[in-house]
């Protein structure tokens, strides 16, 4: 404390007061529209002095004789600066896209001037965010800023998006930013099965902001830009910031906007398949086994066979061939339709805004759709005497069915990706067809079916029948009700709400059906049926009361100070209720409901509640407009933690110098325009997980075995087990300490802009709530205050602009790079790895001295030299008796790189990003490797292992494994169906790529053929989103960017995921 | 508004929130999803049905492939890793979870509460219990934790690292938590459990039984490794008056029902599994049933379409027709395409059990009684266990016509007494116990095959048991279970991987 008096006295000492001759200077301010601009600063450059446009744009301002410089200054418009003349001044501002100067908005939605920044903060306007036409705004950031982690799952509306900032932090708590719009913290959850091996992505919650509705998005990476929020903004937070209406006391003309889209969608990227050998197993002694999933049987011979069940004495027949897109056919062409209307307003005192927007799309699997209507109202008015006050609603609507994918039942893709390299899709569709059927009576009343697979099922009656459907109503709404006094003093009380109601149903369809054909007569198909709805609520609020006062201490030295208090509370409440087709059943098929259940039906309900207390403060001081400095402080009281230990402080600090500013000269004119240096450290508090420190207690006793379970009651008998975990009611905060460096420079007229930033940052006392515990203590996890992560790395942002002429011709080239480091530094004594998702022989840990997410796997033994390890007896690889680590999913560095070209209405956008480094987990790989469907299965002869040896038991050495040697051959066949299906370590590929991630042509119509019209703007365009991918060169599989952990710190996981999607298009944007 | 007087009212109201109302505010993280606490009889059954699970899953299947009931079917796949010797330290994740962390921490509860409440016959029950698993856990496993088990609480010490215990300690725990509940055990106490005891409805005469017949048997097993603790504990039990032990049709069993989760386990393990029928007769077991004329093929067994053929130990590569060989039946809960295998019980201890110990401990010299009727009593026991007797109606015979034609001829097949049937009265000990050891595996067959198995560990019989064919462990027997991979990673005190072939300490056959 002691030193910041110090520096404080230090400023105030250097900024005496000088009593200078002042002139008034009159003037207004206009946009590119030729419109007055509300709203916007007017400051005399290097002074405190300074006012704000009215609803016109006028401005009145004493100015001193000596100074001739006056800075406007609005959000999301270039800086500029104008020499007082004389006359009325006219001043036309043009919109800032991605300058390193203009305004910004900052923690508490507060808009600030980016060079008083001490930390790196970047703004992606609607443009930019738009141009791709991505129906998530979160996806949509990809490529556009350094220090994001952006990972899309599925690609298509309604999927996850996953944003970390600045890598994984926490070791068992979310990692996603926090999400706030409007100035108000918005929930951003998983609706997502828990179990990433059936998975069920209905998306994240985080993905429902209609990106159109959007002005700008903020990313405040760094723990100290985002302090202010409290606990939750270790993670970084993403700022929205969305459309509000503008005075317009001119025209008053309501401007009224009008888009359309429509959006094809299809498989970014297929596994690629053998196409030499099909249906059968003739290792197995059955050359042409027409139930099988199997492609291990003969070579093509384009001979006509028979194929599929013999019902009453038919066979339908075909030529034994390959079908080359027996994969793709079965997809649908997804197609999307948004369309979007606006009206934005106002007169001298009140502004209004208000969208509706429909989005309708039917999905690449059959049967599935994802609807979403949002309607939103922004508006704010002046009242008198100093008041004002202003208000947002969103209202959002979503329907939605989705797929099943993983290894469920109901999995359209796992049956889907075994189906023989000679079975034609398109004849399956027609399920009344007897040889697709699926409950076919026969005479004796003997239900049957007829479908070829005796071992999976017709992904088109899967599609048809597993009926999993979401629906959610939410509304995202805050109200402000302010009190300012002139540019002084500002106070104002904004109550956010974000209040979210998901349902979710899944029918799984009752069967009992016997084959026609003998053949299949060991073969049945019963499913037990099953219904399960599941009904969410959450809510939460955020009160912020925030007092504003700005004062200049002298000509030089301006002062801010701003004091707040937060209250948040979150209700979450679950209620569940299935009829489990494992454990129990329906009893009339077809009928789902929860009373047609063969037992009783499971049901369960959790309620989940905590509240905070935050008190904050924010001071700021800056000299000459030129140096920056920022003091943050917040106190925290958390309701997750005890009595003792719920209180925690912390503190940021944060310093900017713009030293371009007092130099002058050629070097600044024509080489070096802006410079700017930042740094800040802050340390950032975090309190638990609801009922984490509790001590364990009692719940209804389910005894589960690896596949079933005996439930209670138990013949109307109740039973009661303890808890599994050891509780710590002395459970304290965990902590994130960061700090970061950087600089903003500008060359050549703002031709050539960079930013660099270096951050380094330490969580320590990590509270993780599932720690395994040895089961023989009685218990299989506790909780404790352990581990320590650091994340250290670097950020570059690049743009350069080579071409820019007054005709209007501009060209604009500008990349990111973006390298994080992450290292788990410790766990805890005895635990050196903690599980955070994979599956049996596949973990995916936090592990001692690794980044987070490490591959933990059982894989090839292999020599010192890194040869594979064969067993002489069966030239079979040997496997490694326990998981070795295997990479990690994190990559070593994220860039991107794009281009803009505008000339004459017409724009082109460009954008490709690119991960390298990381690894991903292909179960695709592992099931076409078992079936014999993957390309590189398609080598069937008996051979030598590539690059093998074996280990001499005489000699003590590894000796080469081929003919020369000695050496043992092994069939492919036997590694493909058997040891590779042990060994999750194959399964492990590079998870590099390359992605043409949008490119867009829009074509604006110049305003000069519409005058004679009733639009005032009209644009048409194509575009295109996440349209190529090029991969490593042994992933000849996924998307690795496809996860079955949604957005959830499970990533690099694909267990057979629905594919992800390529999407383009054309729009039309009309203005009145 | 002076901007003062903001500053004030803003500062005030902050400092009123987080003193006064904020305690009472802030108070709410108390898990509103659980129960605090709960009554004893609402602990009893949870444990019983935990306990229930693990032996009639993972120690049923592993005991009932190993012990030579069962084998794993051609046309699946569940199971060969078992039928190779050389299971996944994953595989046994699931029972240990069971005893320790589910049952176990129950029962730590279940006794505790009891105690305090002075509920005595809970207690006793809890104790029991805690011995019928600890010694499955022992005979399992070997060494494991068992004085630092279960003390993971922070109020209980807080030891997530338990020290592995000698089996021989656990053995000595055993018996003790036996004699502690026999010390408690009263039927006259006006506070016994009711239905919520899901073995005996709270009848506190069975559970002395129980607690005789678990005595005896705990110390048969140390027959071979410490004869003179198994001898004196025996004779102490008999110094002491007549003890009394489970009789026919008194098996400790839980009875399971066709209601959706209330599901025979094992039944309910392959209905998850999608009623894939992963598990048929072995052999080994079946024909030497068949060539000794035992009927009890019928209730143990579903025969195949070409009647009751088993298929070799390990012989899961060879081709097969489907459906053409025997598979375990509904009654013993393995016939996964028959609903009513969902209604089979899990036998914990058996009346024919008890017979053969008896017998066994007569033999010995450690107890008094006639051996012959004893072991004739099990016999009649297998055969008439009510569990089973109607089942020989489907094949047009009786219970009692079975047992007759097994012990004296079948006047219908023709065929003569069976060989293990008969008695060697005026044989050597030990072929007497190899008598009985072979009938009491015939009549444990698929219902209590982890004791079965563990019995051929202890004593060698059957004495002919058959390699699996597909063993990977140059023809080496399985002789425990794998620590699981759990405890292998988490536990700071592990003592290291032993390998399925080792025998645990009591076994020196």
């Amino acid at each position: 404390m002691k030193k910041i008096y110090l520096l404080l006295a230090i400023l105030l000492a250097t900024g005496f007061q000088v009593f200078a001759q002042t002139h008034l200077v009159k003037g207004r301010v206009l946009d590119e529209t030729g419109q007055g601009y509300p709203g916007a600063g007017v400051s005399v450059k290097g002074t405190q002095i300074g006012t704000v446009t009215d609803v016109e744009g006028n401005f009145q301002l004493n100015v001193p004789d000596d100074n001739n410089t006056l800075v406007v200054q609005a959000v999301g418009y270039n800086r500029q600066e104008v020499k007082v003349t004389g006359g009325a001044l006219t001043v036309r501002i043009t919109q800032a896209t991605h300058e390193l100067q203009g305004a910004v908005v900052t923690a508490l939605a507060i808009k600030r001037e980016k060079r008083e920044l001490g930390y790196s903060a970047s703004t992606i306007s609607n443009q930019d965010l738009t141009s791709g036409n991505n129906t998530s705004a979160l996806s949509a950031i990809q490529g556009k800023t350094a220090g994001a982690n952006i990972t899309s799952s599925t690609g298509g509306p309604g999927g996850s998006t996953r944003v970390v900032l600045r890598g994984e932090k926490s070791i068992s708590g979310s990692n996603n930013a926090l999400m706030v719009v409007d100035g108000v913290i918005i929930n951003n959850t998983n609706r997502i099965s828990t179990n990433s091996l059936e998975q069920n992505d209905f998306g994240n919650s985080g993905n429902d902001i209609n990106p159109d509705d959007i002005e700008s998005i903020t990313v405040l990476k760094g723990p100290a830009a985002a302090a202010l929020y409290g606990s939750q903004a270790a993670n970084g937070a993403i700022m929205i910031t969305t459309k509000s209406g503008k005075n317009r006391k001119d025209t008053r003309k309501t401007e009224i906007t009008v888009k359309s889209s429509y959006t094809l969608s299809d498989v970014l990227k297929y596994p690629d398949l053998q196409h030499t050998y099909g249906q059968g197993n003739i290792y197995a002694g059955i050359a042409d086994d027409r139930r099988e999933n199997f492609s291990w049987g003969l070579p093509f011979d384009g001979q006509l066979r028979p194929w599929g069940q013999e019902i009453n004495g038919t066979q339908k027949v075909k030529p034994y061939s390959d079908q080359p897109n027996n994969i793709k056919d079965f997809f649908n062409k997804g197609k999307t339709a948004e369309n979007y209307i606006s009206l934005a307003g106002g007169d001298e005192k009140s502004t209004y805004f208000v969208s509706l927007n429909a989005l309708n799309n039917t999905g690449i699997v059959p049967n599935t759709y994802y609807d979403k209507y949002s309607i939103r109202f922004n508006g704010s008015t002046q009242l008198a005497n100093n008041f004002y006050s202003s208000v947002n609603v969103n209202y959002i609507h979503i329907d939605q069915r989705i797929g099943s994918a993983g290894q469920a039942t109901g999995s359209f893709w796992d049956n889907l990706l075994q189906t023989p390299r000679d079975i034609p899709i398109a004849e399956l569709k027609n399920l009344n067809d007897v040889f697709n059927s699926y409950g076919y009576t026969d005479a004796q009343g003997v239900q049957r079916y007829g479908y070829y697979g005796a071992y999976t099922n017709n992904p088109y009656w899967i599609a048809q029948n597993f009926v999993n459907r979401g629906n959610t109503d939410r509304v995202i709404g805050s109200a402000t009700i302010g009190y300012k006094s002139g540019d002084r003093f500002n106070i104002f009380d904004r109550i956010g709400a974000d209040v979210t109601s998901d349902r979710f149903s899944f029918e799984t369809p009752k069967i009992n059906l016997q084959s026609f054909d003998p053949l299949y007569t060991d073969n049945p198909k019963v499913i037990q049926g099953g219904y399960e709805q599941s009904a969410t609520s959450n809510m939460l609020i955020n009160n912020d009361l925030i007092a504003d006062y700005s004062k200049p201490l002298s000509d030089n030295i301006g002062m801010d100070l701003l004091a707040g208090n937060n209250l948040q509370v979150s209700n979450y409440t679950n209620m569940d209720a299935n009829i489990d087709p494992k454990t129990n059943g329906l009893v009339v098929p077809g009928y789902y409901n929860l009373q047609n259940s063969q037992g009783p039906v499971i049901a369960n309900n959790t309620t989940q509640q905590y509240k905070t207390i935050g008190l904050y403060g924010d001071f700021k001081l800056n000299y000459r407009q030129t140096l920056f400095l920022e003091l943050t402080a917040r106190n925290d009281w958390t309701s997750t933690l005890s009595e003792n230990f719920r209180s925690y402080f912390y503190p940021s600090i944060s310093t900017s110098w713009v030293f371009t500013e007092g130099m002058h000269g050629k070097f600044k004119d024509n080489v070096l325009s802006y410079g700017k240096l930042r740094a800040s450290y802050a340390s950032v508090g975090h309190g638990a997980n609801p009922y984490d420190n509790n001590n364990p207690a009692y719940i209804a006793t389910t005894a589960k075995t690896g596949f079933g379970s005996v439930i209670f009651p138990f013949n109307g008998q109740p039973g009661y087990t303890f808890q599994n975990f050891i509780g710590d009611p002395n459970l304290r905060p965990e902590r994130t300490n960061s700090w970061e460096i950087g600089t903003d420079l500008s060359f050549f007229k703002n031709r050539i802009s960079v930013e660099f930033t270096y951050y380094n940052s330490h969580t320590i006392d990590q509270i993780i709530a599932t720690l395994p515990t040895a089961p023989s203590s009685g218990f299989t996890s506790q909780v404790l205050n352990v581990g320590d992560v650091q994340n250290k790395g670097i950020e570059l942002g690049l743009r350069v602009t080579p071409i820019s002429t007054p005709s209007g011709f501009r060209w604009e080239l500008y990349g990111t790079y973006y390298q994080n480091n992450n290292e788990v530094l410790s766990l805890t004594n005895g635990s050196s790895q903690l599980v955070i998702g994979g599956y049996n022989g596949l973990n995916i840990s936090a592990a001692v001295g690794h980044p987070y997410g490490a591959f933990y796997a059982i894989d090839l033994q292999r020599d010192p030299q890194g040869h594979v390890i064969i067993d002489p007896a069966t030239g079979l690889p040997l496997s490694t008796p326990n998981p070795v680590y295997k990479g990690t999913y994190q990559p070593r560095f994220i860039a991107s790189w794009g281009t803009n070209l505008s000339y004459k209405g017409f724009t082109l956008n460009v954008l490709f990003t690119t991960k390298q480094g990381g690894y991903f987990f292909s179960r695709d790989k592992e099931i076409t490797d078992f079936n014999g469907t993957a390309a590189e299965t398609g080598n069937r002869a008996t051979q030598y292992f590539a690059n093998s040896v074996y280990y001499d038991n005489t000699t003590g050495k590894y000796v080469t494994n081929d003919a020369a040697h000695n050496g043992t051959m092994y069939r492919p066949y036997d590694y493909f169906t058997t040891t590779t299906q042990t060994l999750a370590g194959v399964h492990i590929l590079d998870a590099s790529y390359v992605k043409l991630q949008e490119a867009s042509i829009y074509y604006t119509i110049p305003e000069k053929y519409l005058h004679r019209t009733p639009f005032g703007g009209l644009s048409v365009g194509i575009f295109g989103n996440n349209l190529f991918i090029w991969t490593a060169k042994d992933n000849k599989y996924d998307d690795p960017e496809v996860s079955s952990g949604g957005a959830s710190n499970e990533q690099g996981f694909n267990f057979s995921s629905q594919p992800s999607l390529r999407n383009y298009g054309a729009s039309v944007k009309i203005t009145f | 508004m002076s901007i003062k007087y903001s500053l004030i009212i803003t500062a005030a109201l902050g400092i009123i929130i987080t003193s006064s109302s904020c305690k009472k505010y802030l108070d709410v993280n108390k898990n509103p999803n659980v129960a605090d606490t709960v009554t004893v009889d609402l602990l009893l059954p949870s444990a019983e049905i935990y306990i229930g699970s693990a032996m009639g899953v993972d120690l049923q299947i592993y005991g009932s492939i190993w012990g030579q009931y069962w084998t794993q079917n051609p046309n699946s796949s569940q199971y060969r890793t078992a039928e190779n010797y050389q299971p996944n330290s994953n595989d046994f994740n699931y029972s240990w979870g069971l005893f320790y962390n589910n049952a176990g921490s129950d029962l730590e509860k279940l006794i505790q509460s009891a105690a305090a409440q002075n509920k005595k016959q809970y207690e006793a029950v809890a104790l029991l219990l805690k011995a019928y698993e600890f010694q499955a856990i022992t005979d399992a496993w070997g060494d494991v934790p068992y004085t630092e088990a279960l003390k993971g609480l922070q109020s209980a010490g807080h030891i997530v690292n338990p020290h592995y215990d000698a089996q021989k300690t656990v053995y000595t725990g055993i018996l003790s938590l036996i004699d502690q509940a026999l010390g408690l055990i009263d039927p006259n106490d006006a506070i016994t459990p009711g239905a919520d005891d899901l073995i005996y409805g709270g009848n506190m005469t069975m559970w002395q039984k129980f607690a005789n017949t678990l005595k005896l048997r705990a110390l048969l097993r140390l027959s071979q490794k410490d004869p003179s603790t198994a001898q004196t504990g025996i004779a102490a039990m008999f110094a002491s008056g007549s003890p009394i032990f489970l009789d026919i049709n008194e098996d400790a069993e839980i009875k399971y029902s066709s209601t959706a989760g209330n599901k025979n386990p094992l039944y309910a393990e392959a209905v998850g599994l999608g009623s894939t029928q992963n598990l048929v007769a072995s052999q080994t077991c079946i024909d030497s049933m068949n060539s000794n004329n035992d009927y009890r093929v019928i209730p143990f067994y579903s025969p195949g379409s070409t009647g009751f053929v088993g298929i070799r130990q390990g012989n899961y590569n060879q081709v097969v027709a489907a459906g053409s060989y025997a598979i375990p039946s509904s009654y013993v809960g393995a016939d996964f395409q028959n609903t009513a295998s969902a209604t089979a019980p899990v036998k914990f201890l058996t009346g024919y059990e008890s017979k053969f110990l008896q017998a066994e401990a007569v033999v010995r010299g450690w107890a008094p009684g006639d051996a012959q009727q004893l072991f004739l009593d099990g016999i009649t026991a297998s055969f008439l266990d009510k569990d089973y007797v109607n089942s020989y109606a489907d094949y047009g015979t009786t219970a009692d016509y079975a047992l007759y034609a097994y012990l004296n001829g079948d006047s219908t097949s023709g065929a003569p007494p069976a060989y293990w049937g008969q008695y060697p009265a005026s044989g050597t000990a030990d072929q007497k116990i190899r008598h009985i050891i072979t009938q009491k595996w015939f009549s444990m067959c698929g219902n209590e095959g982890f004791e079965a198995w563990t019995e051929w560990r202890r004593t060698g019989y059957p004495d002919f048991f058959v390699v699996s064919t597909s063993n990977l462990t140059g023809g080496k027997f399985p002789r425990r279970f794998l620590y699981p991979f759990d405890e292998v990673t988490e536990n700071a005190n592990f003592p290291g991987i032993v390998p399925v072939t080792t025998p645990v300490w009591w076994d020196i056959h």
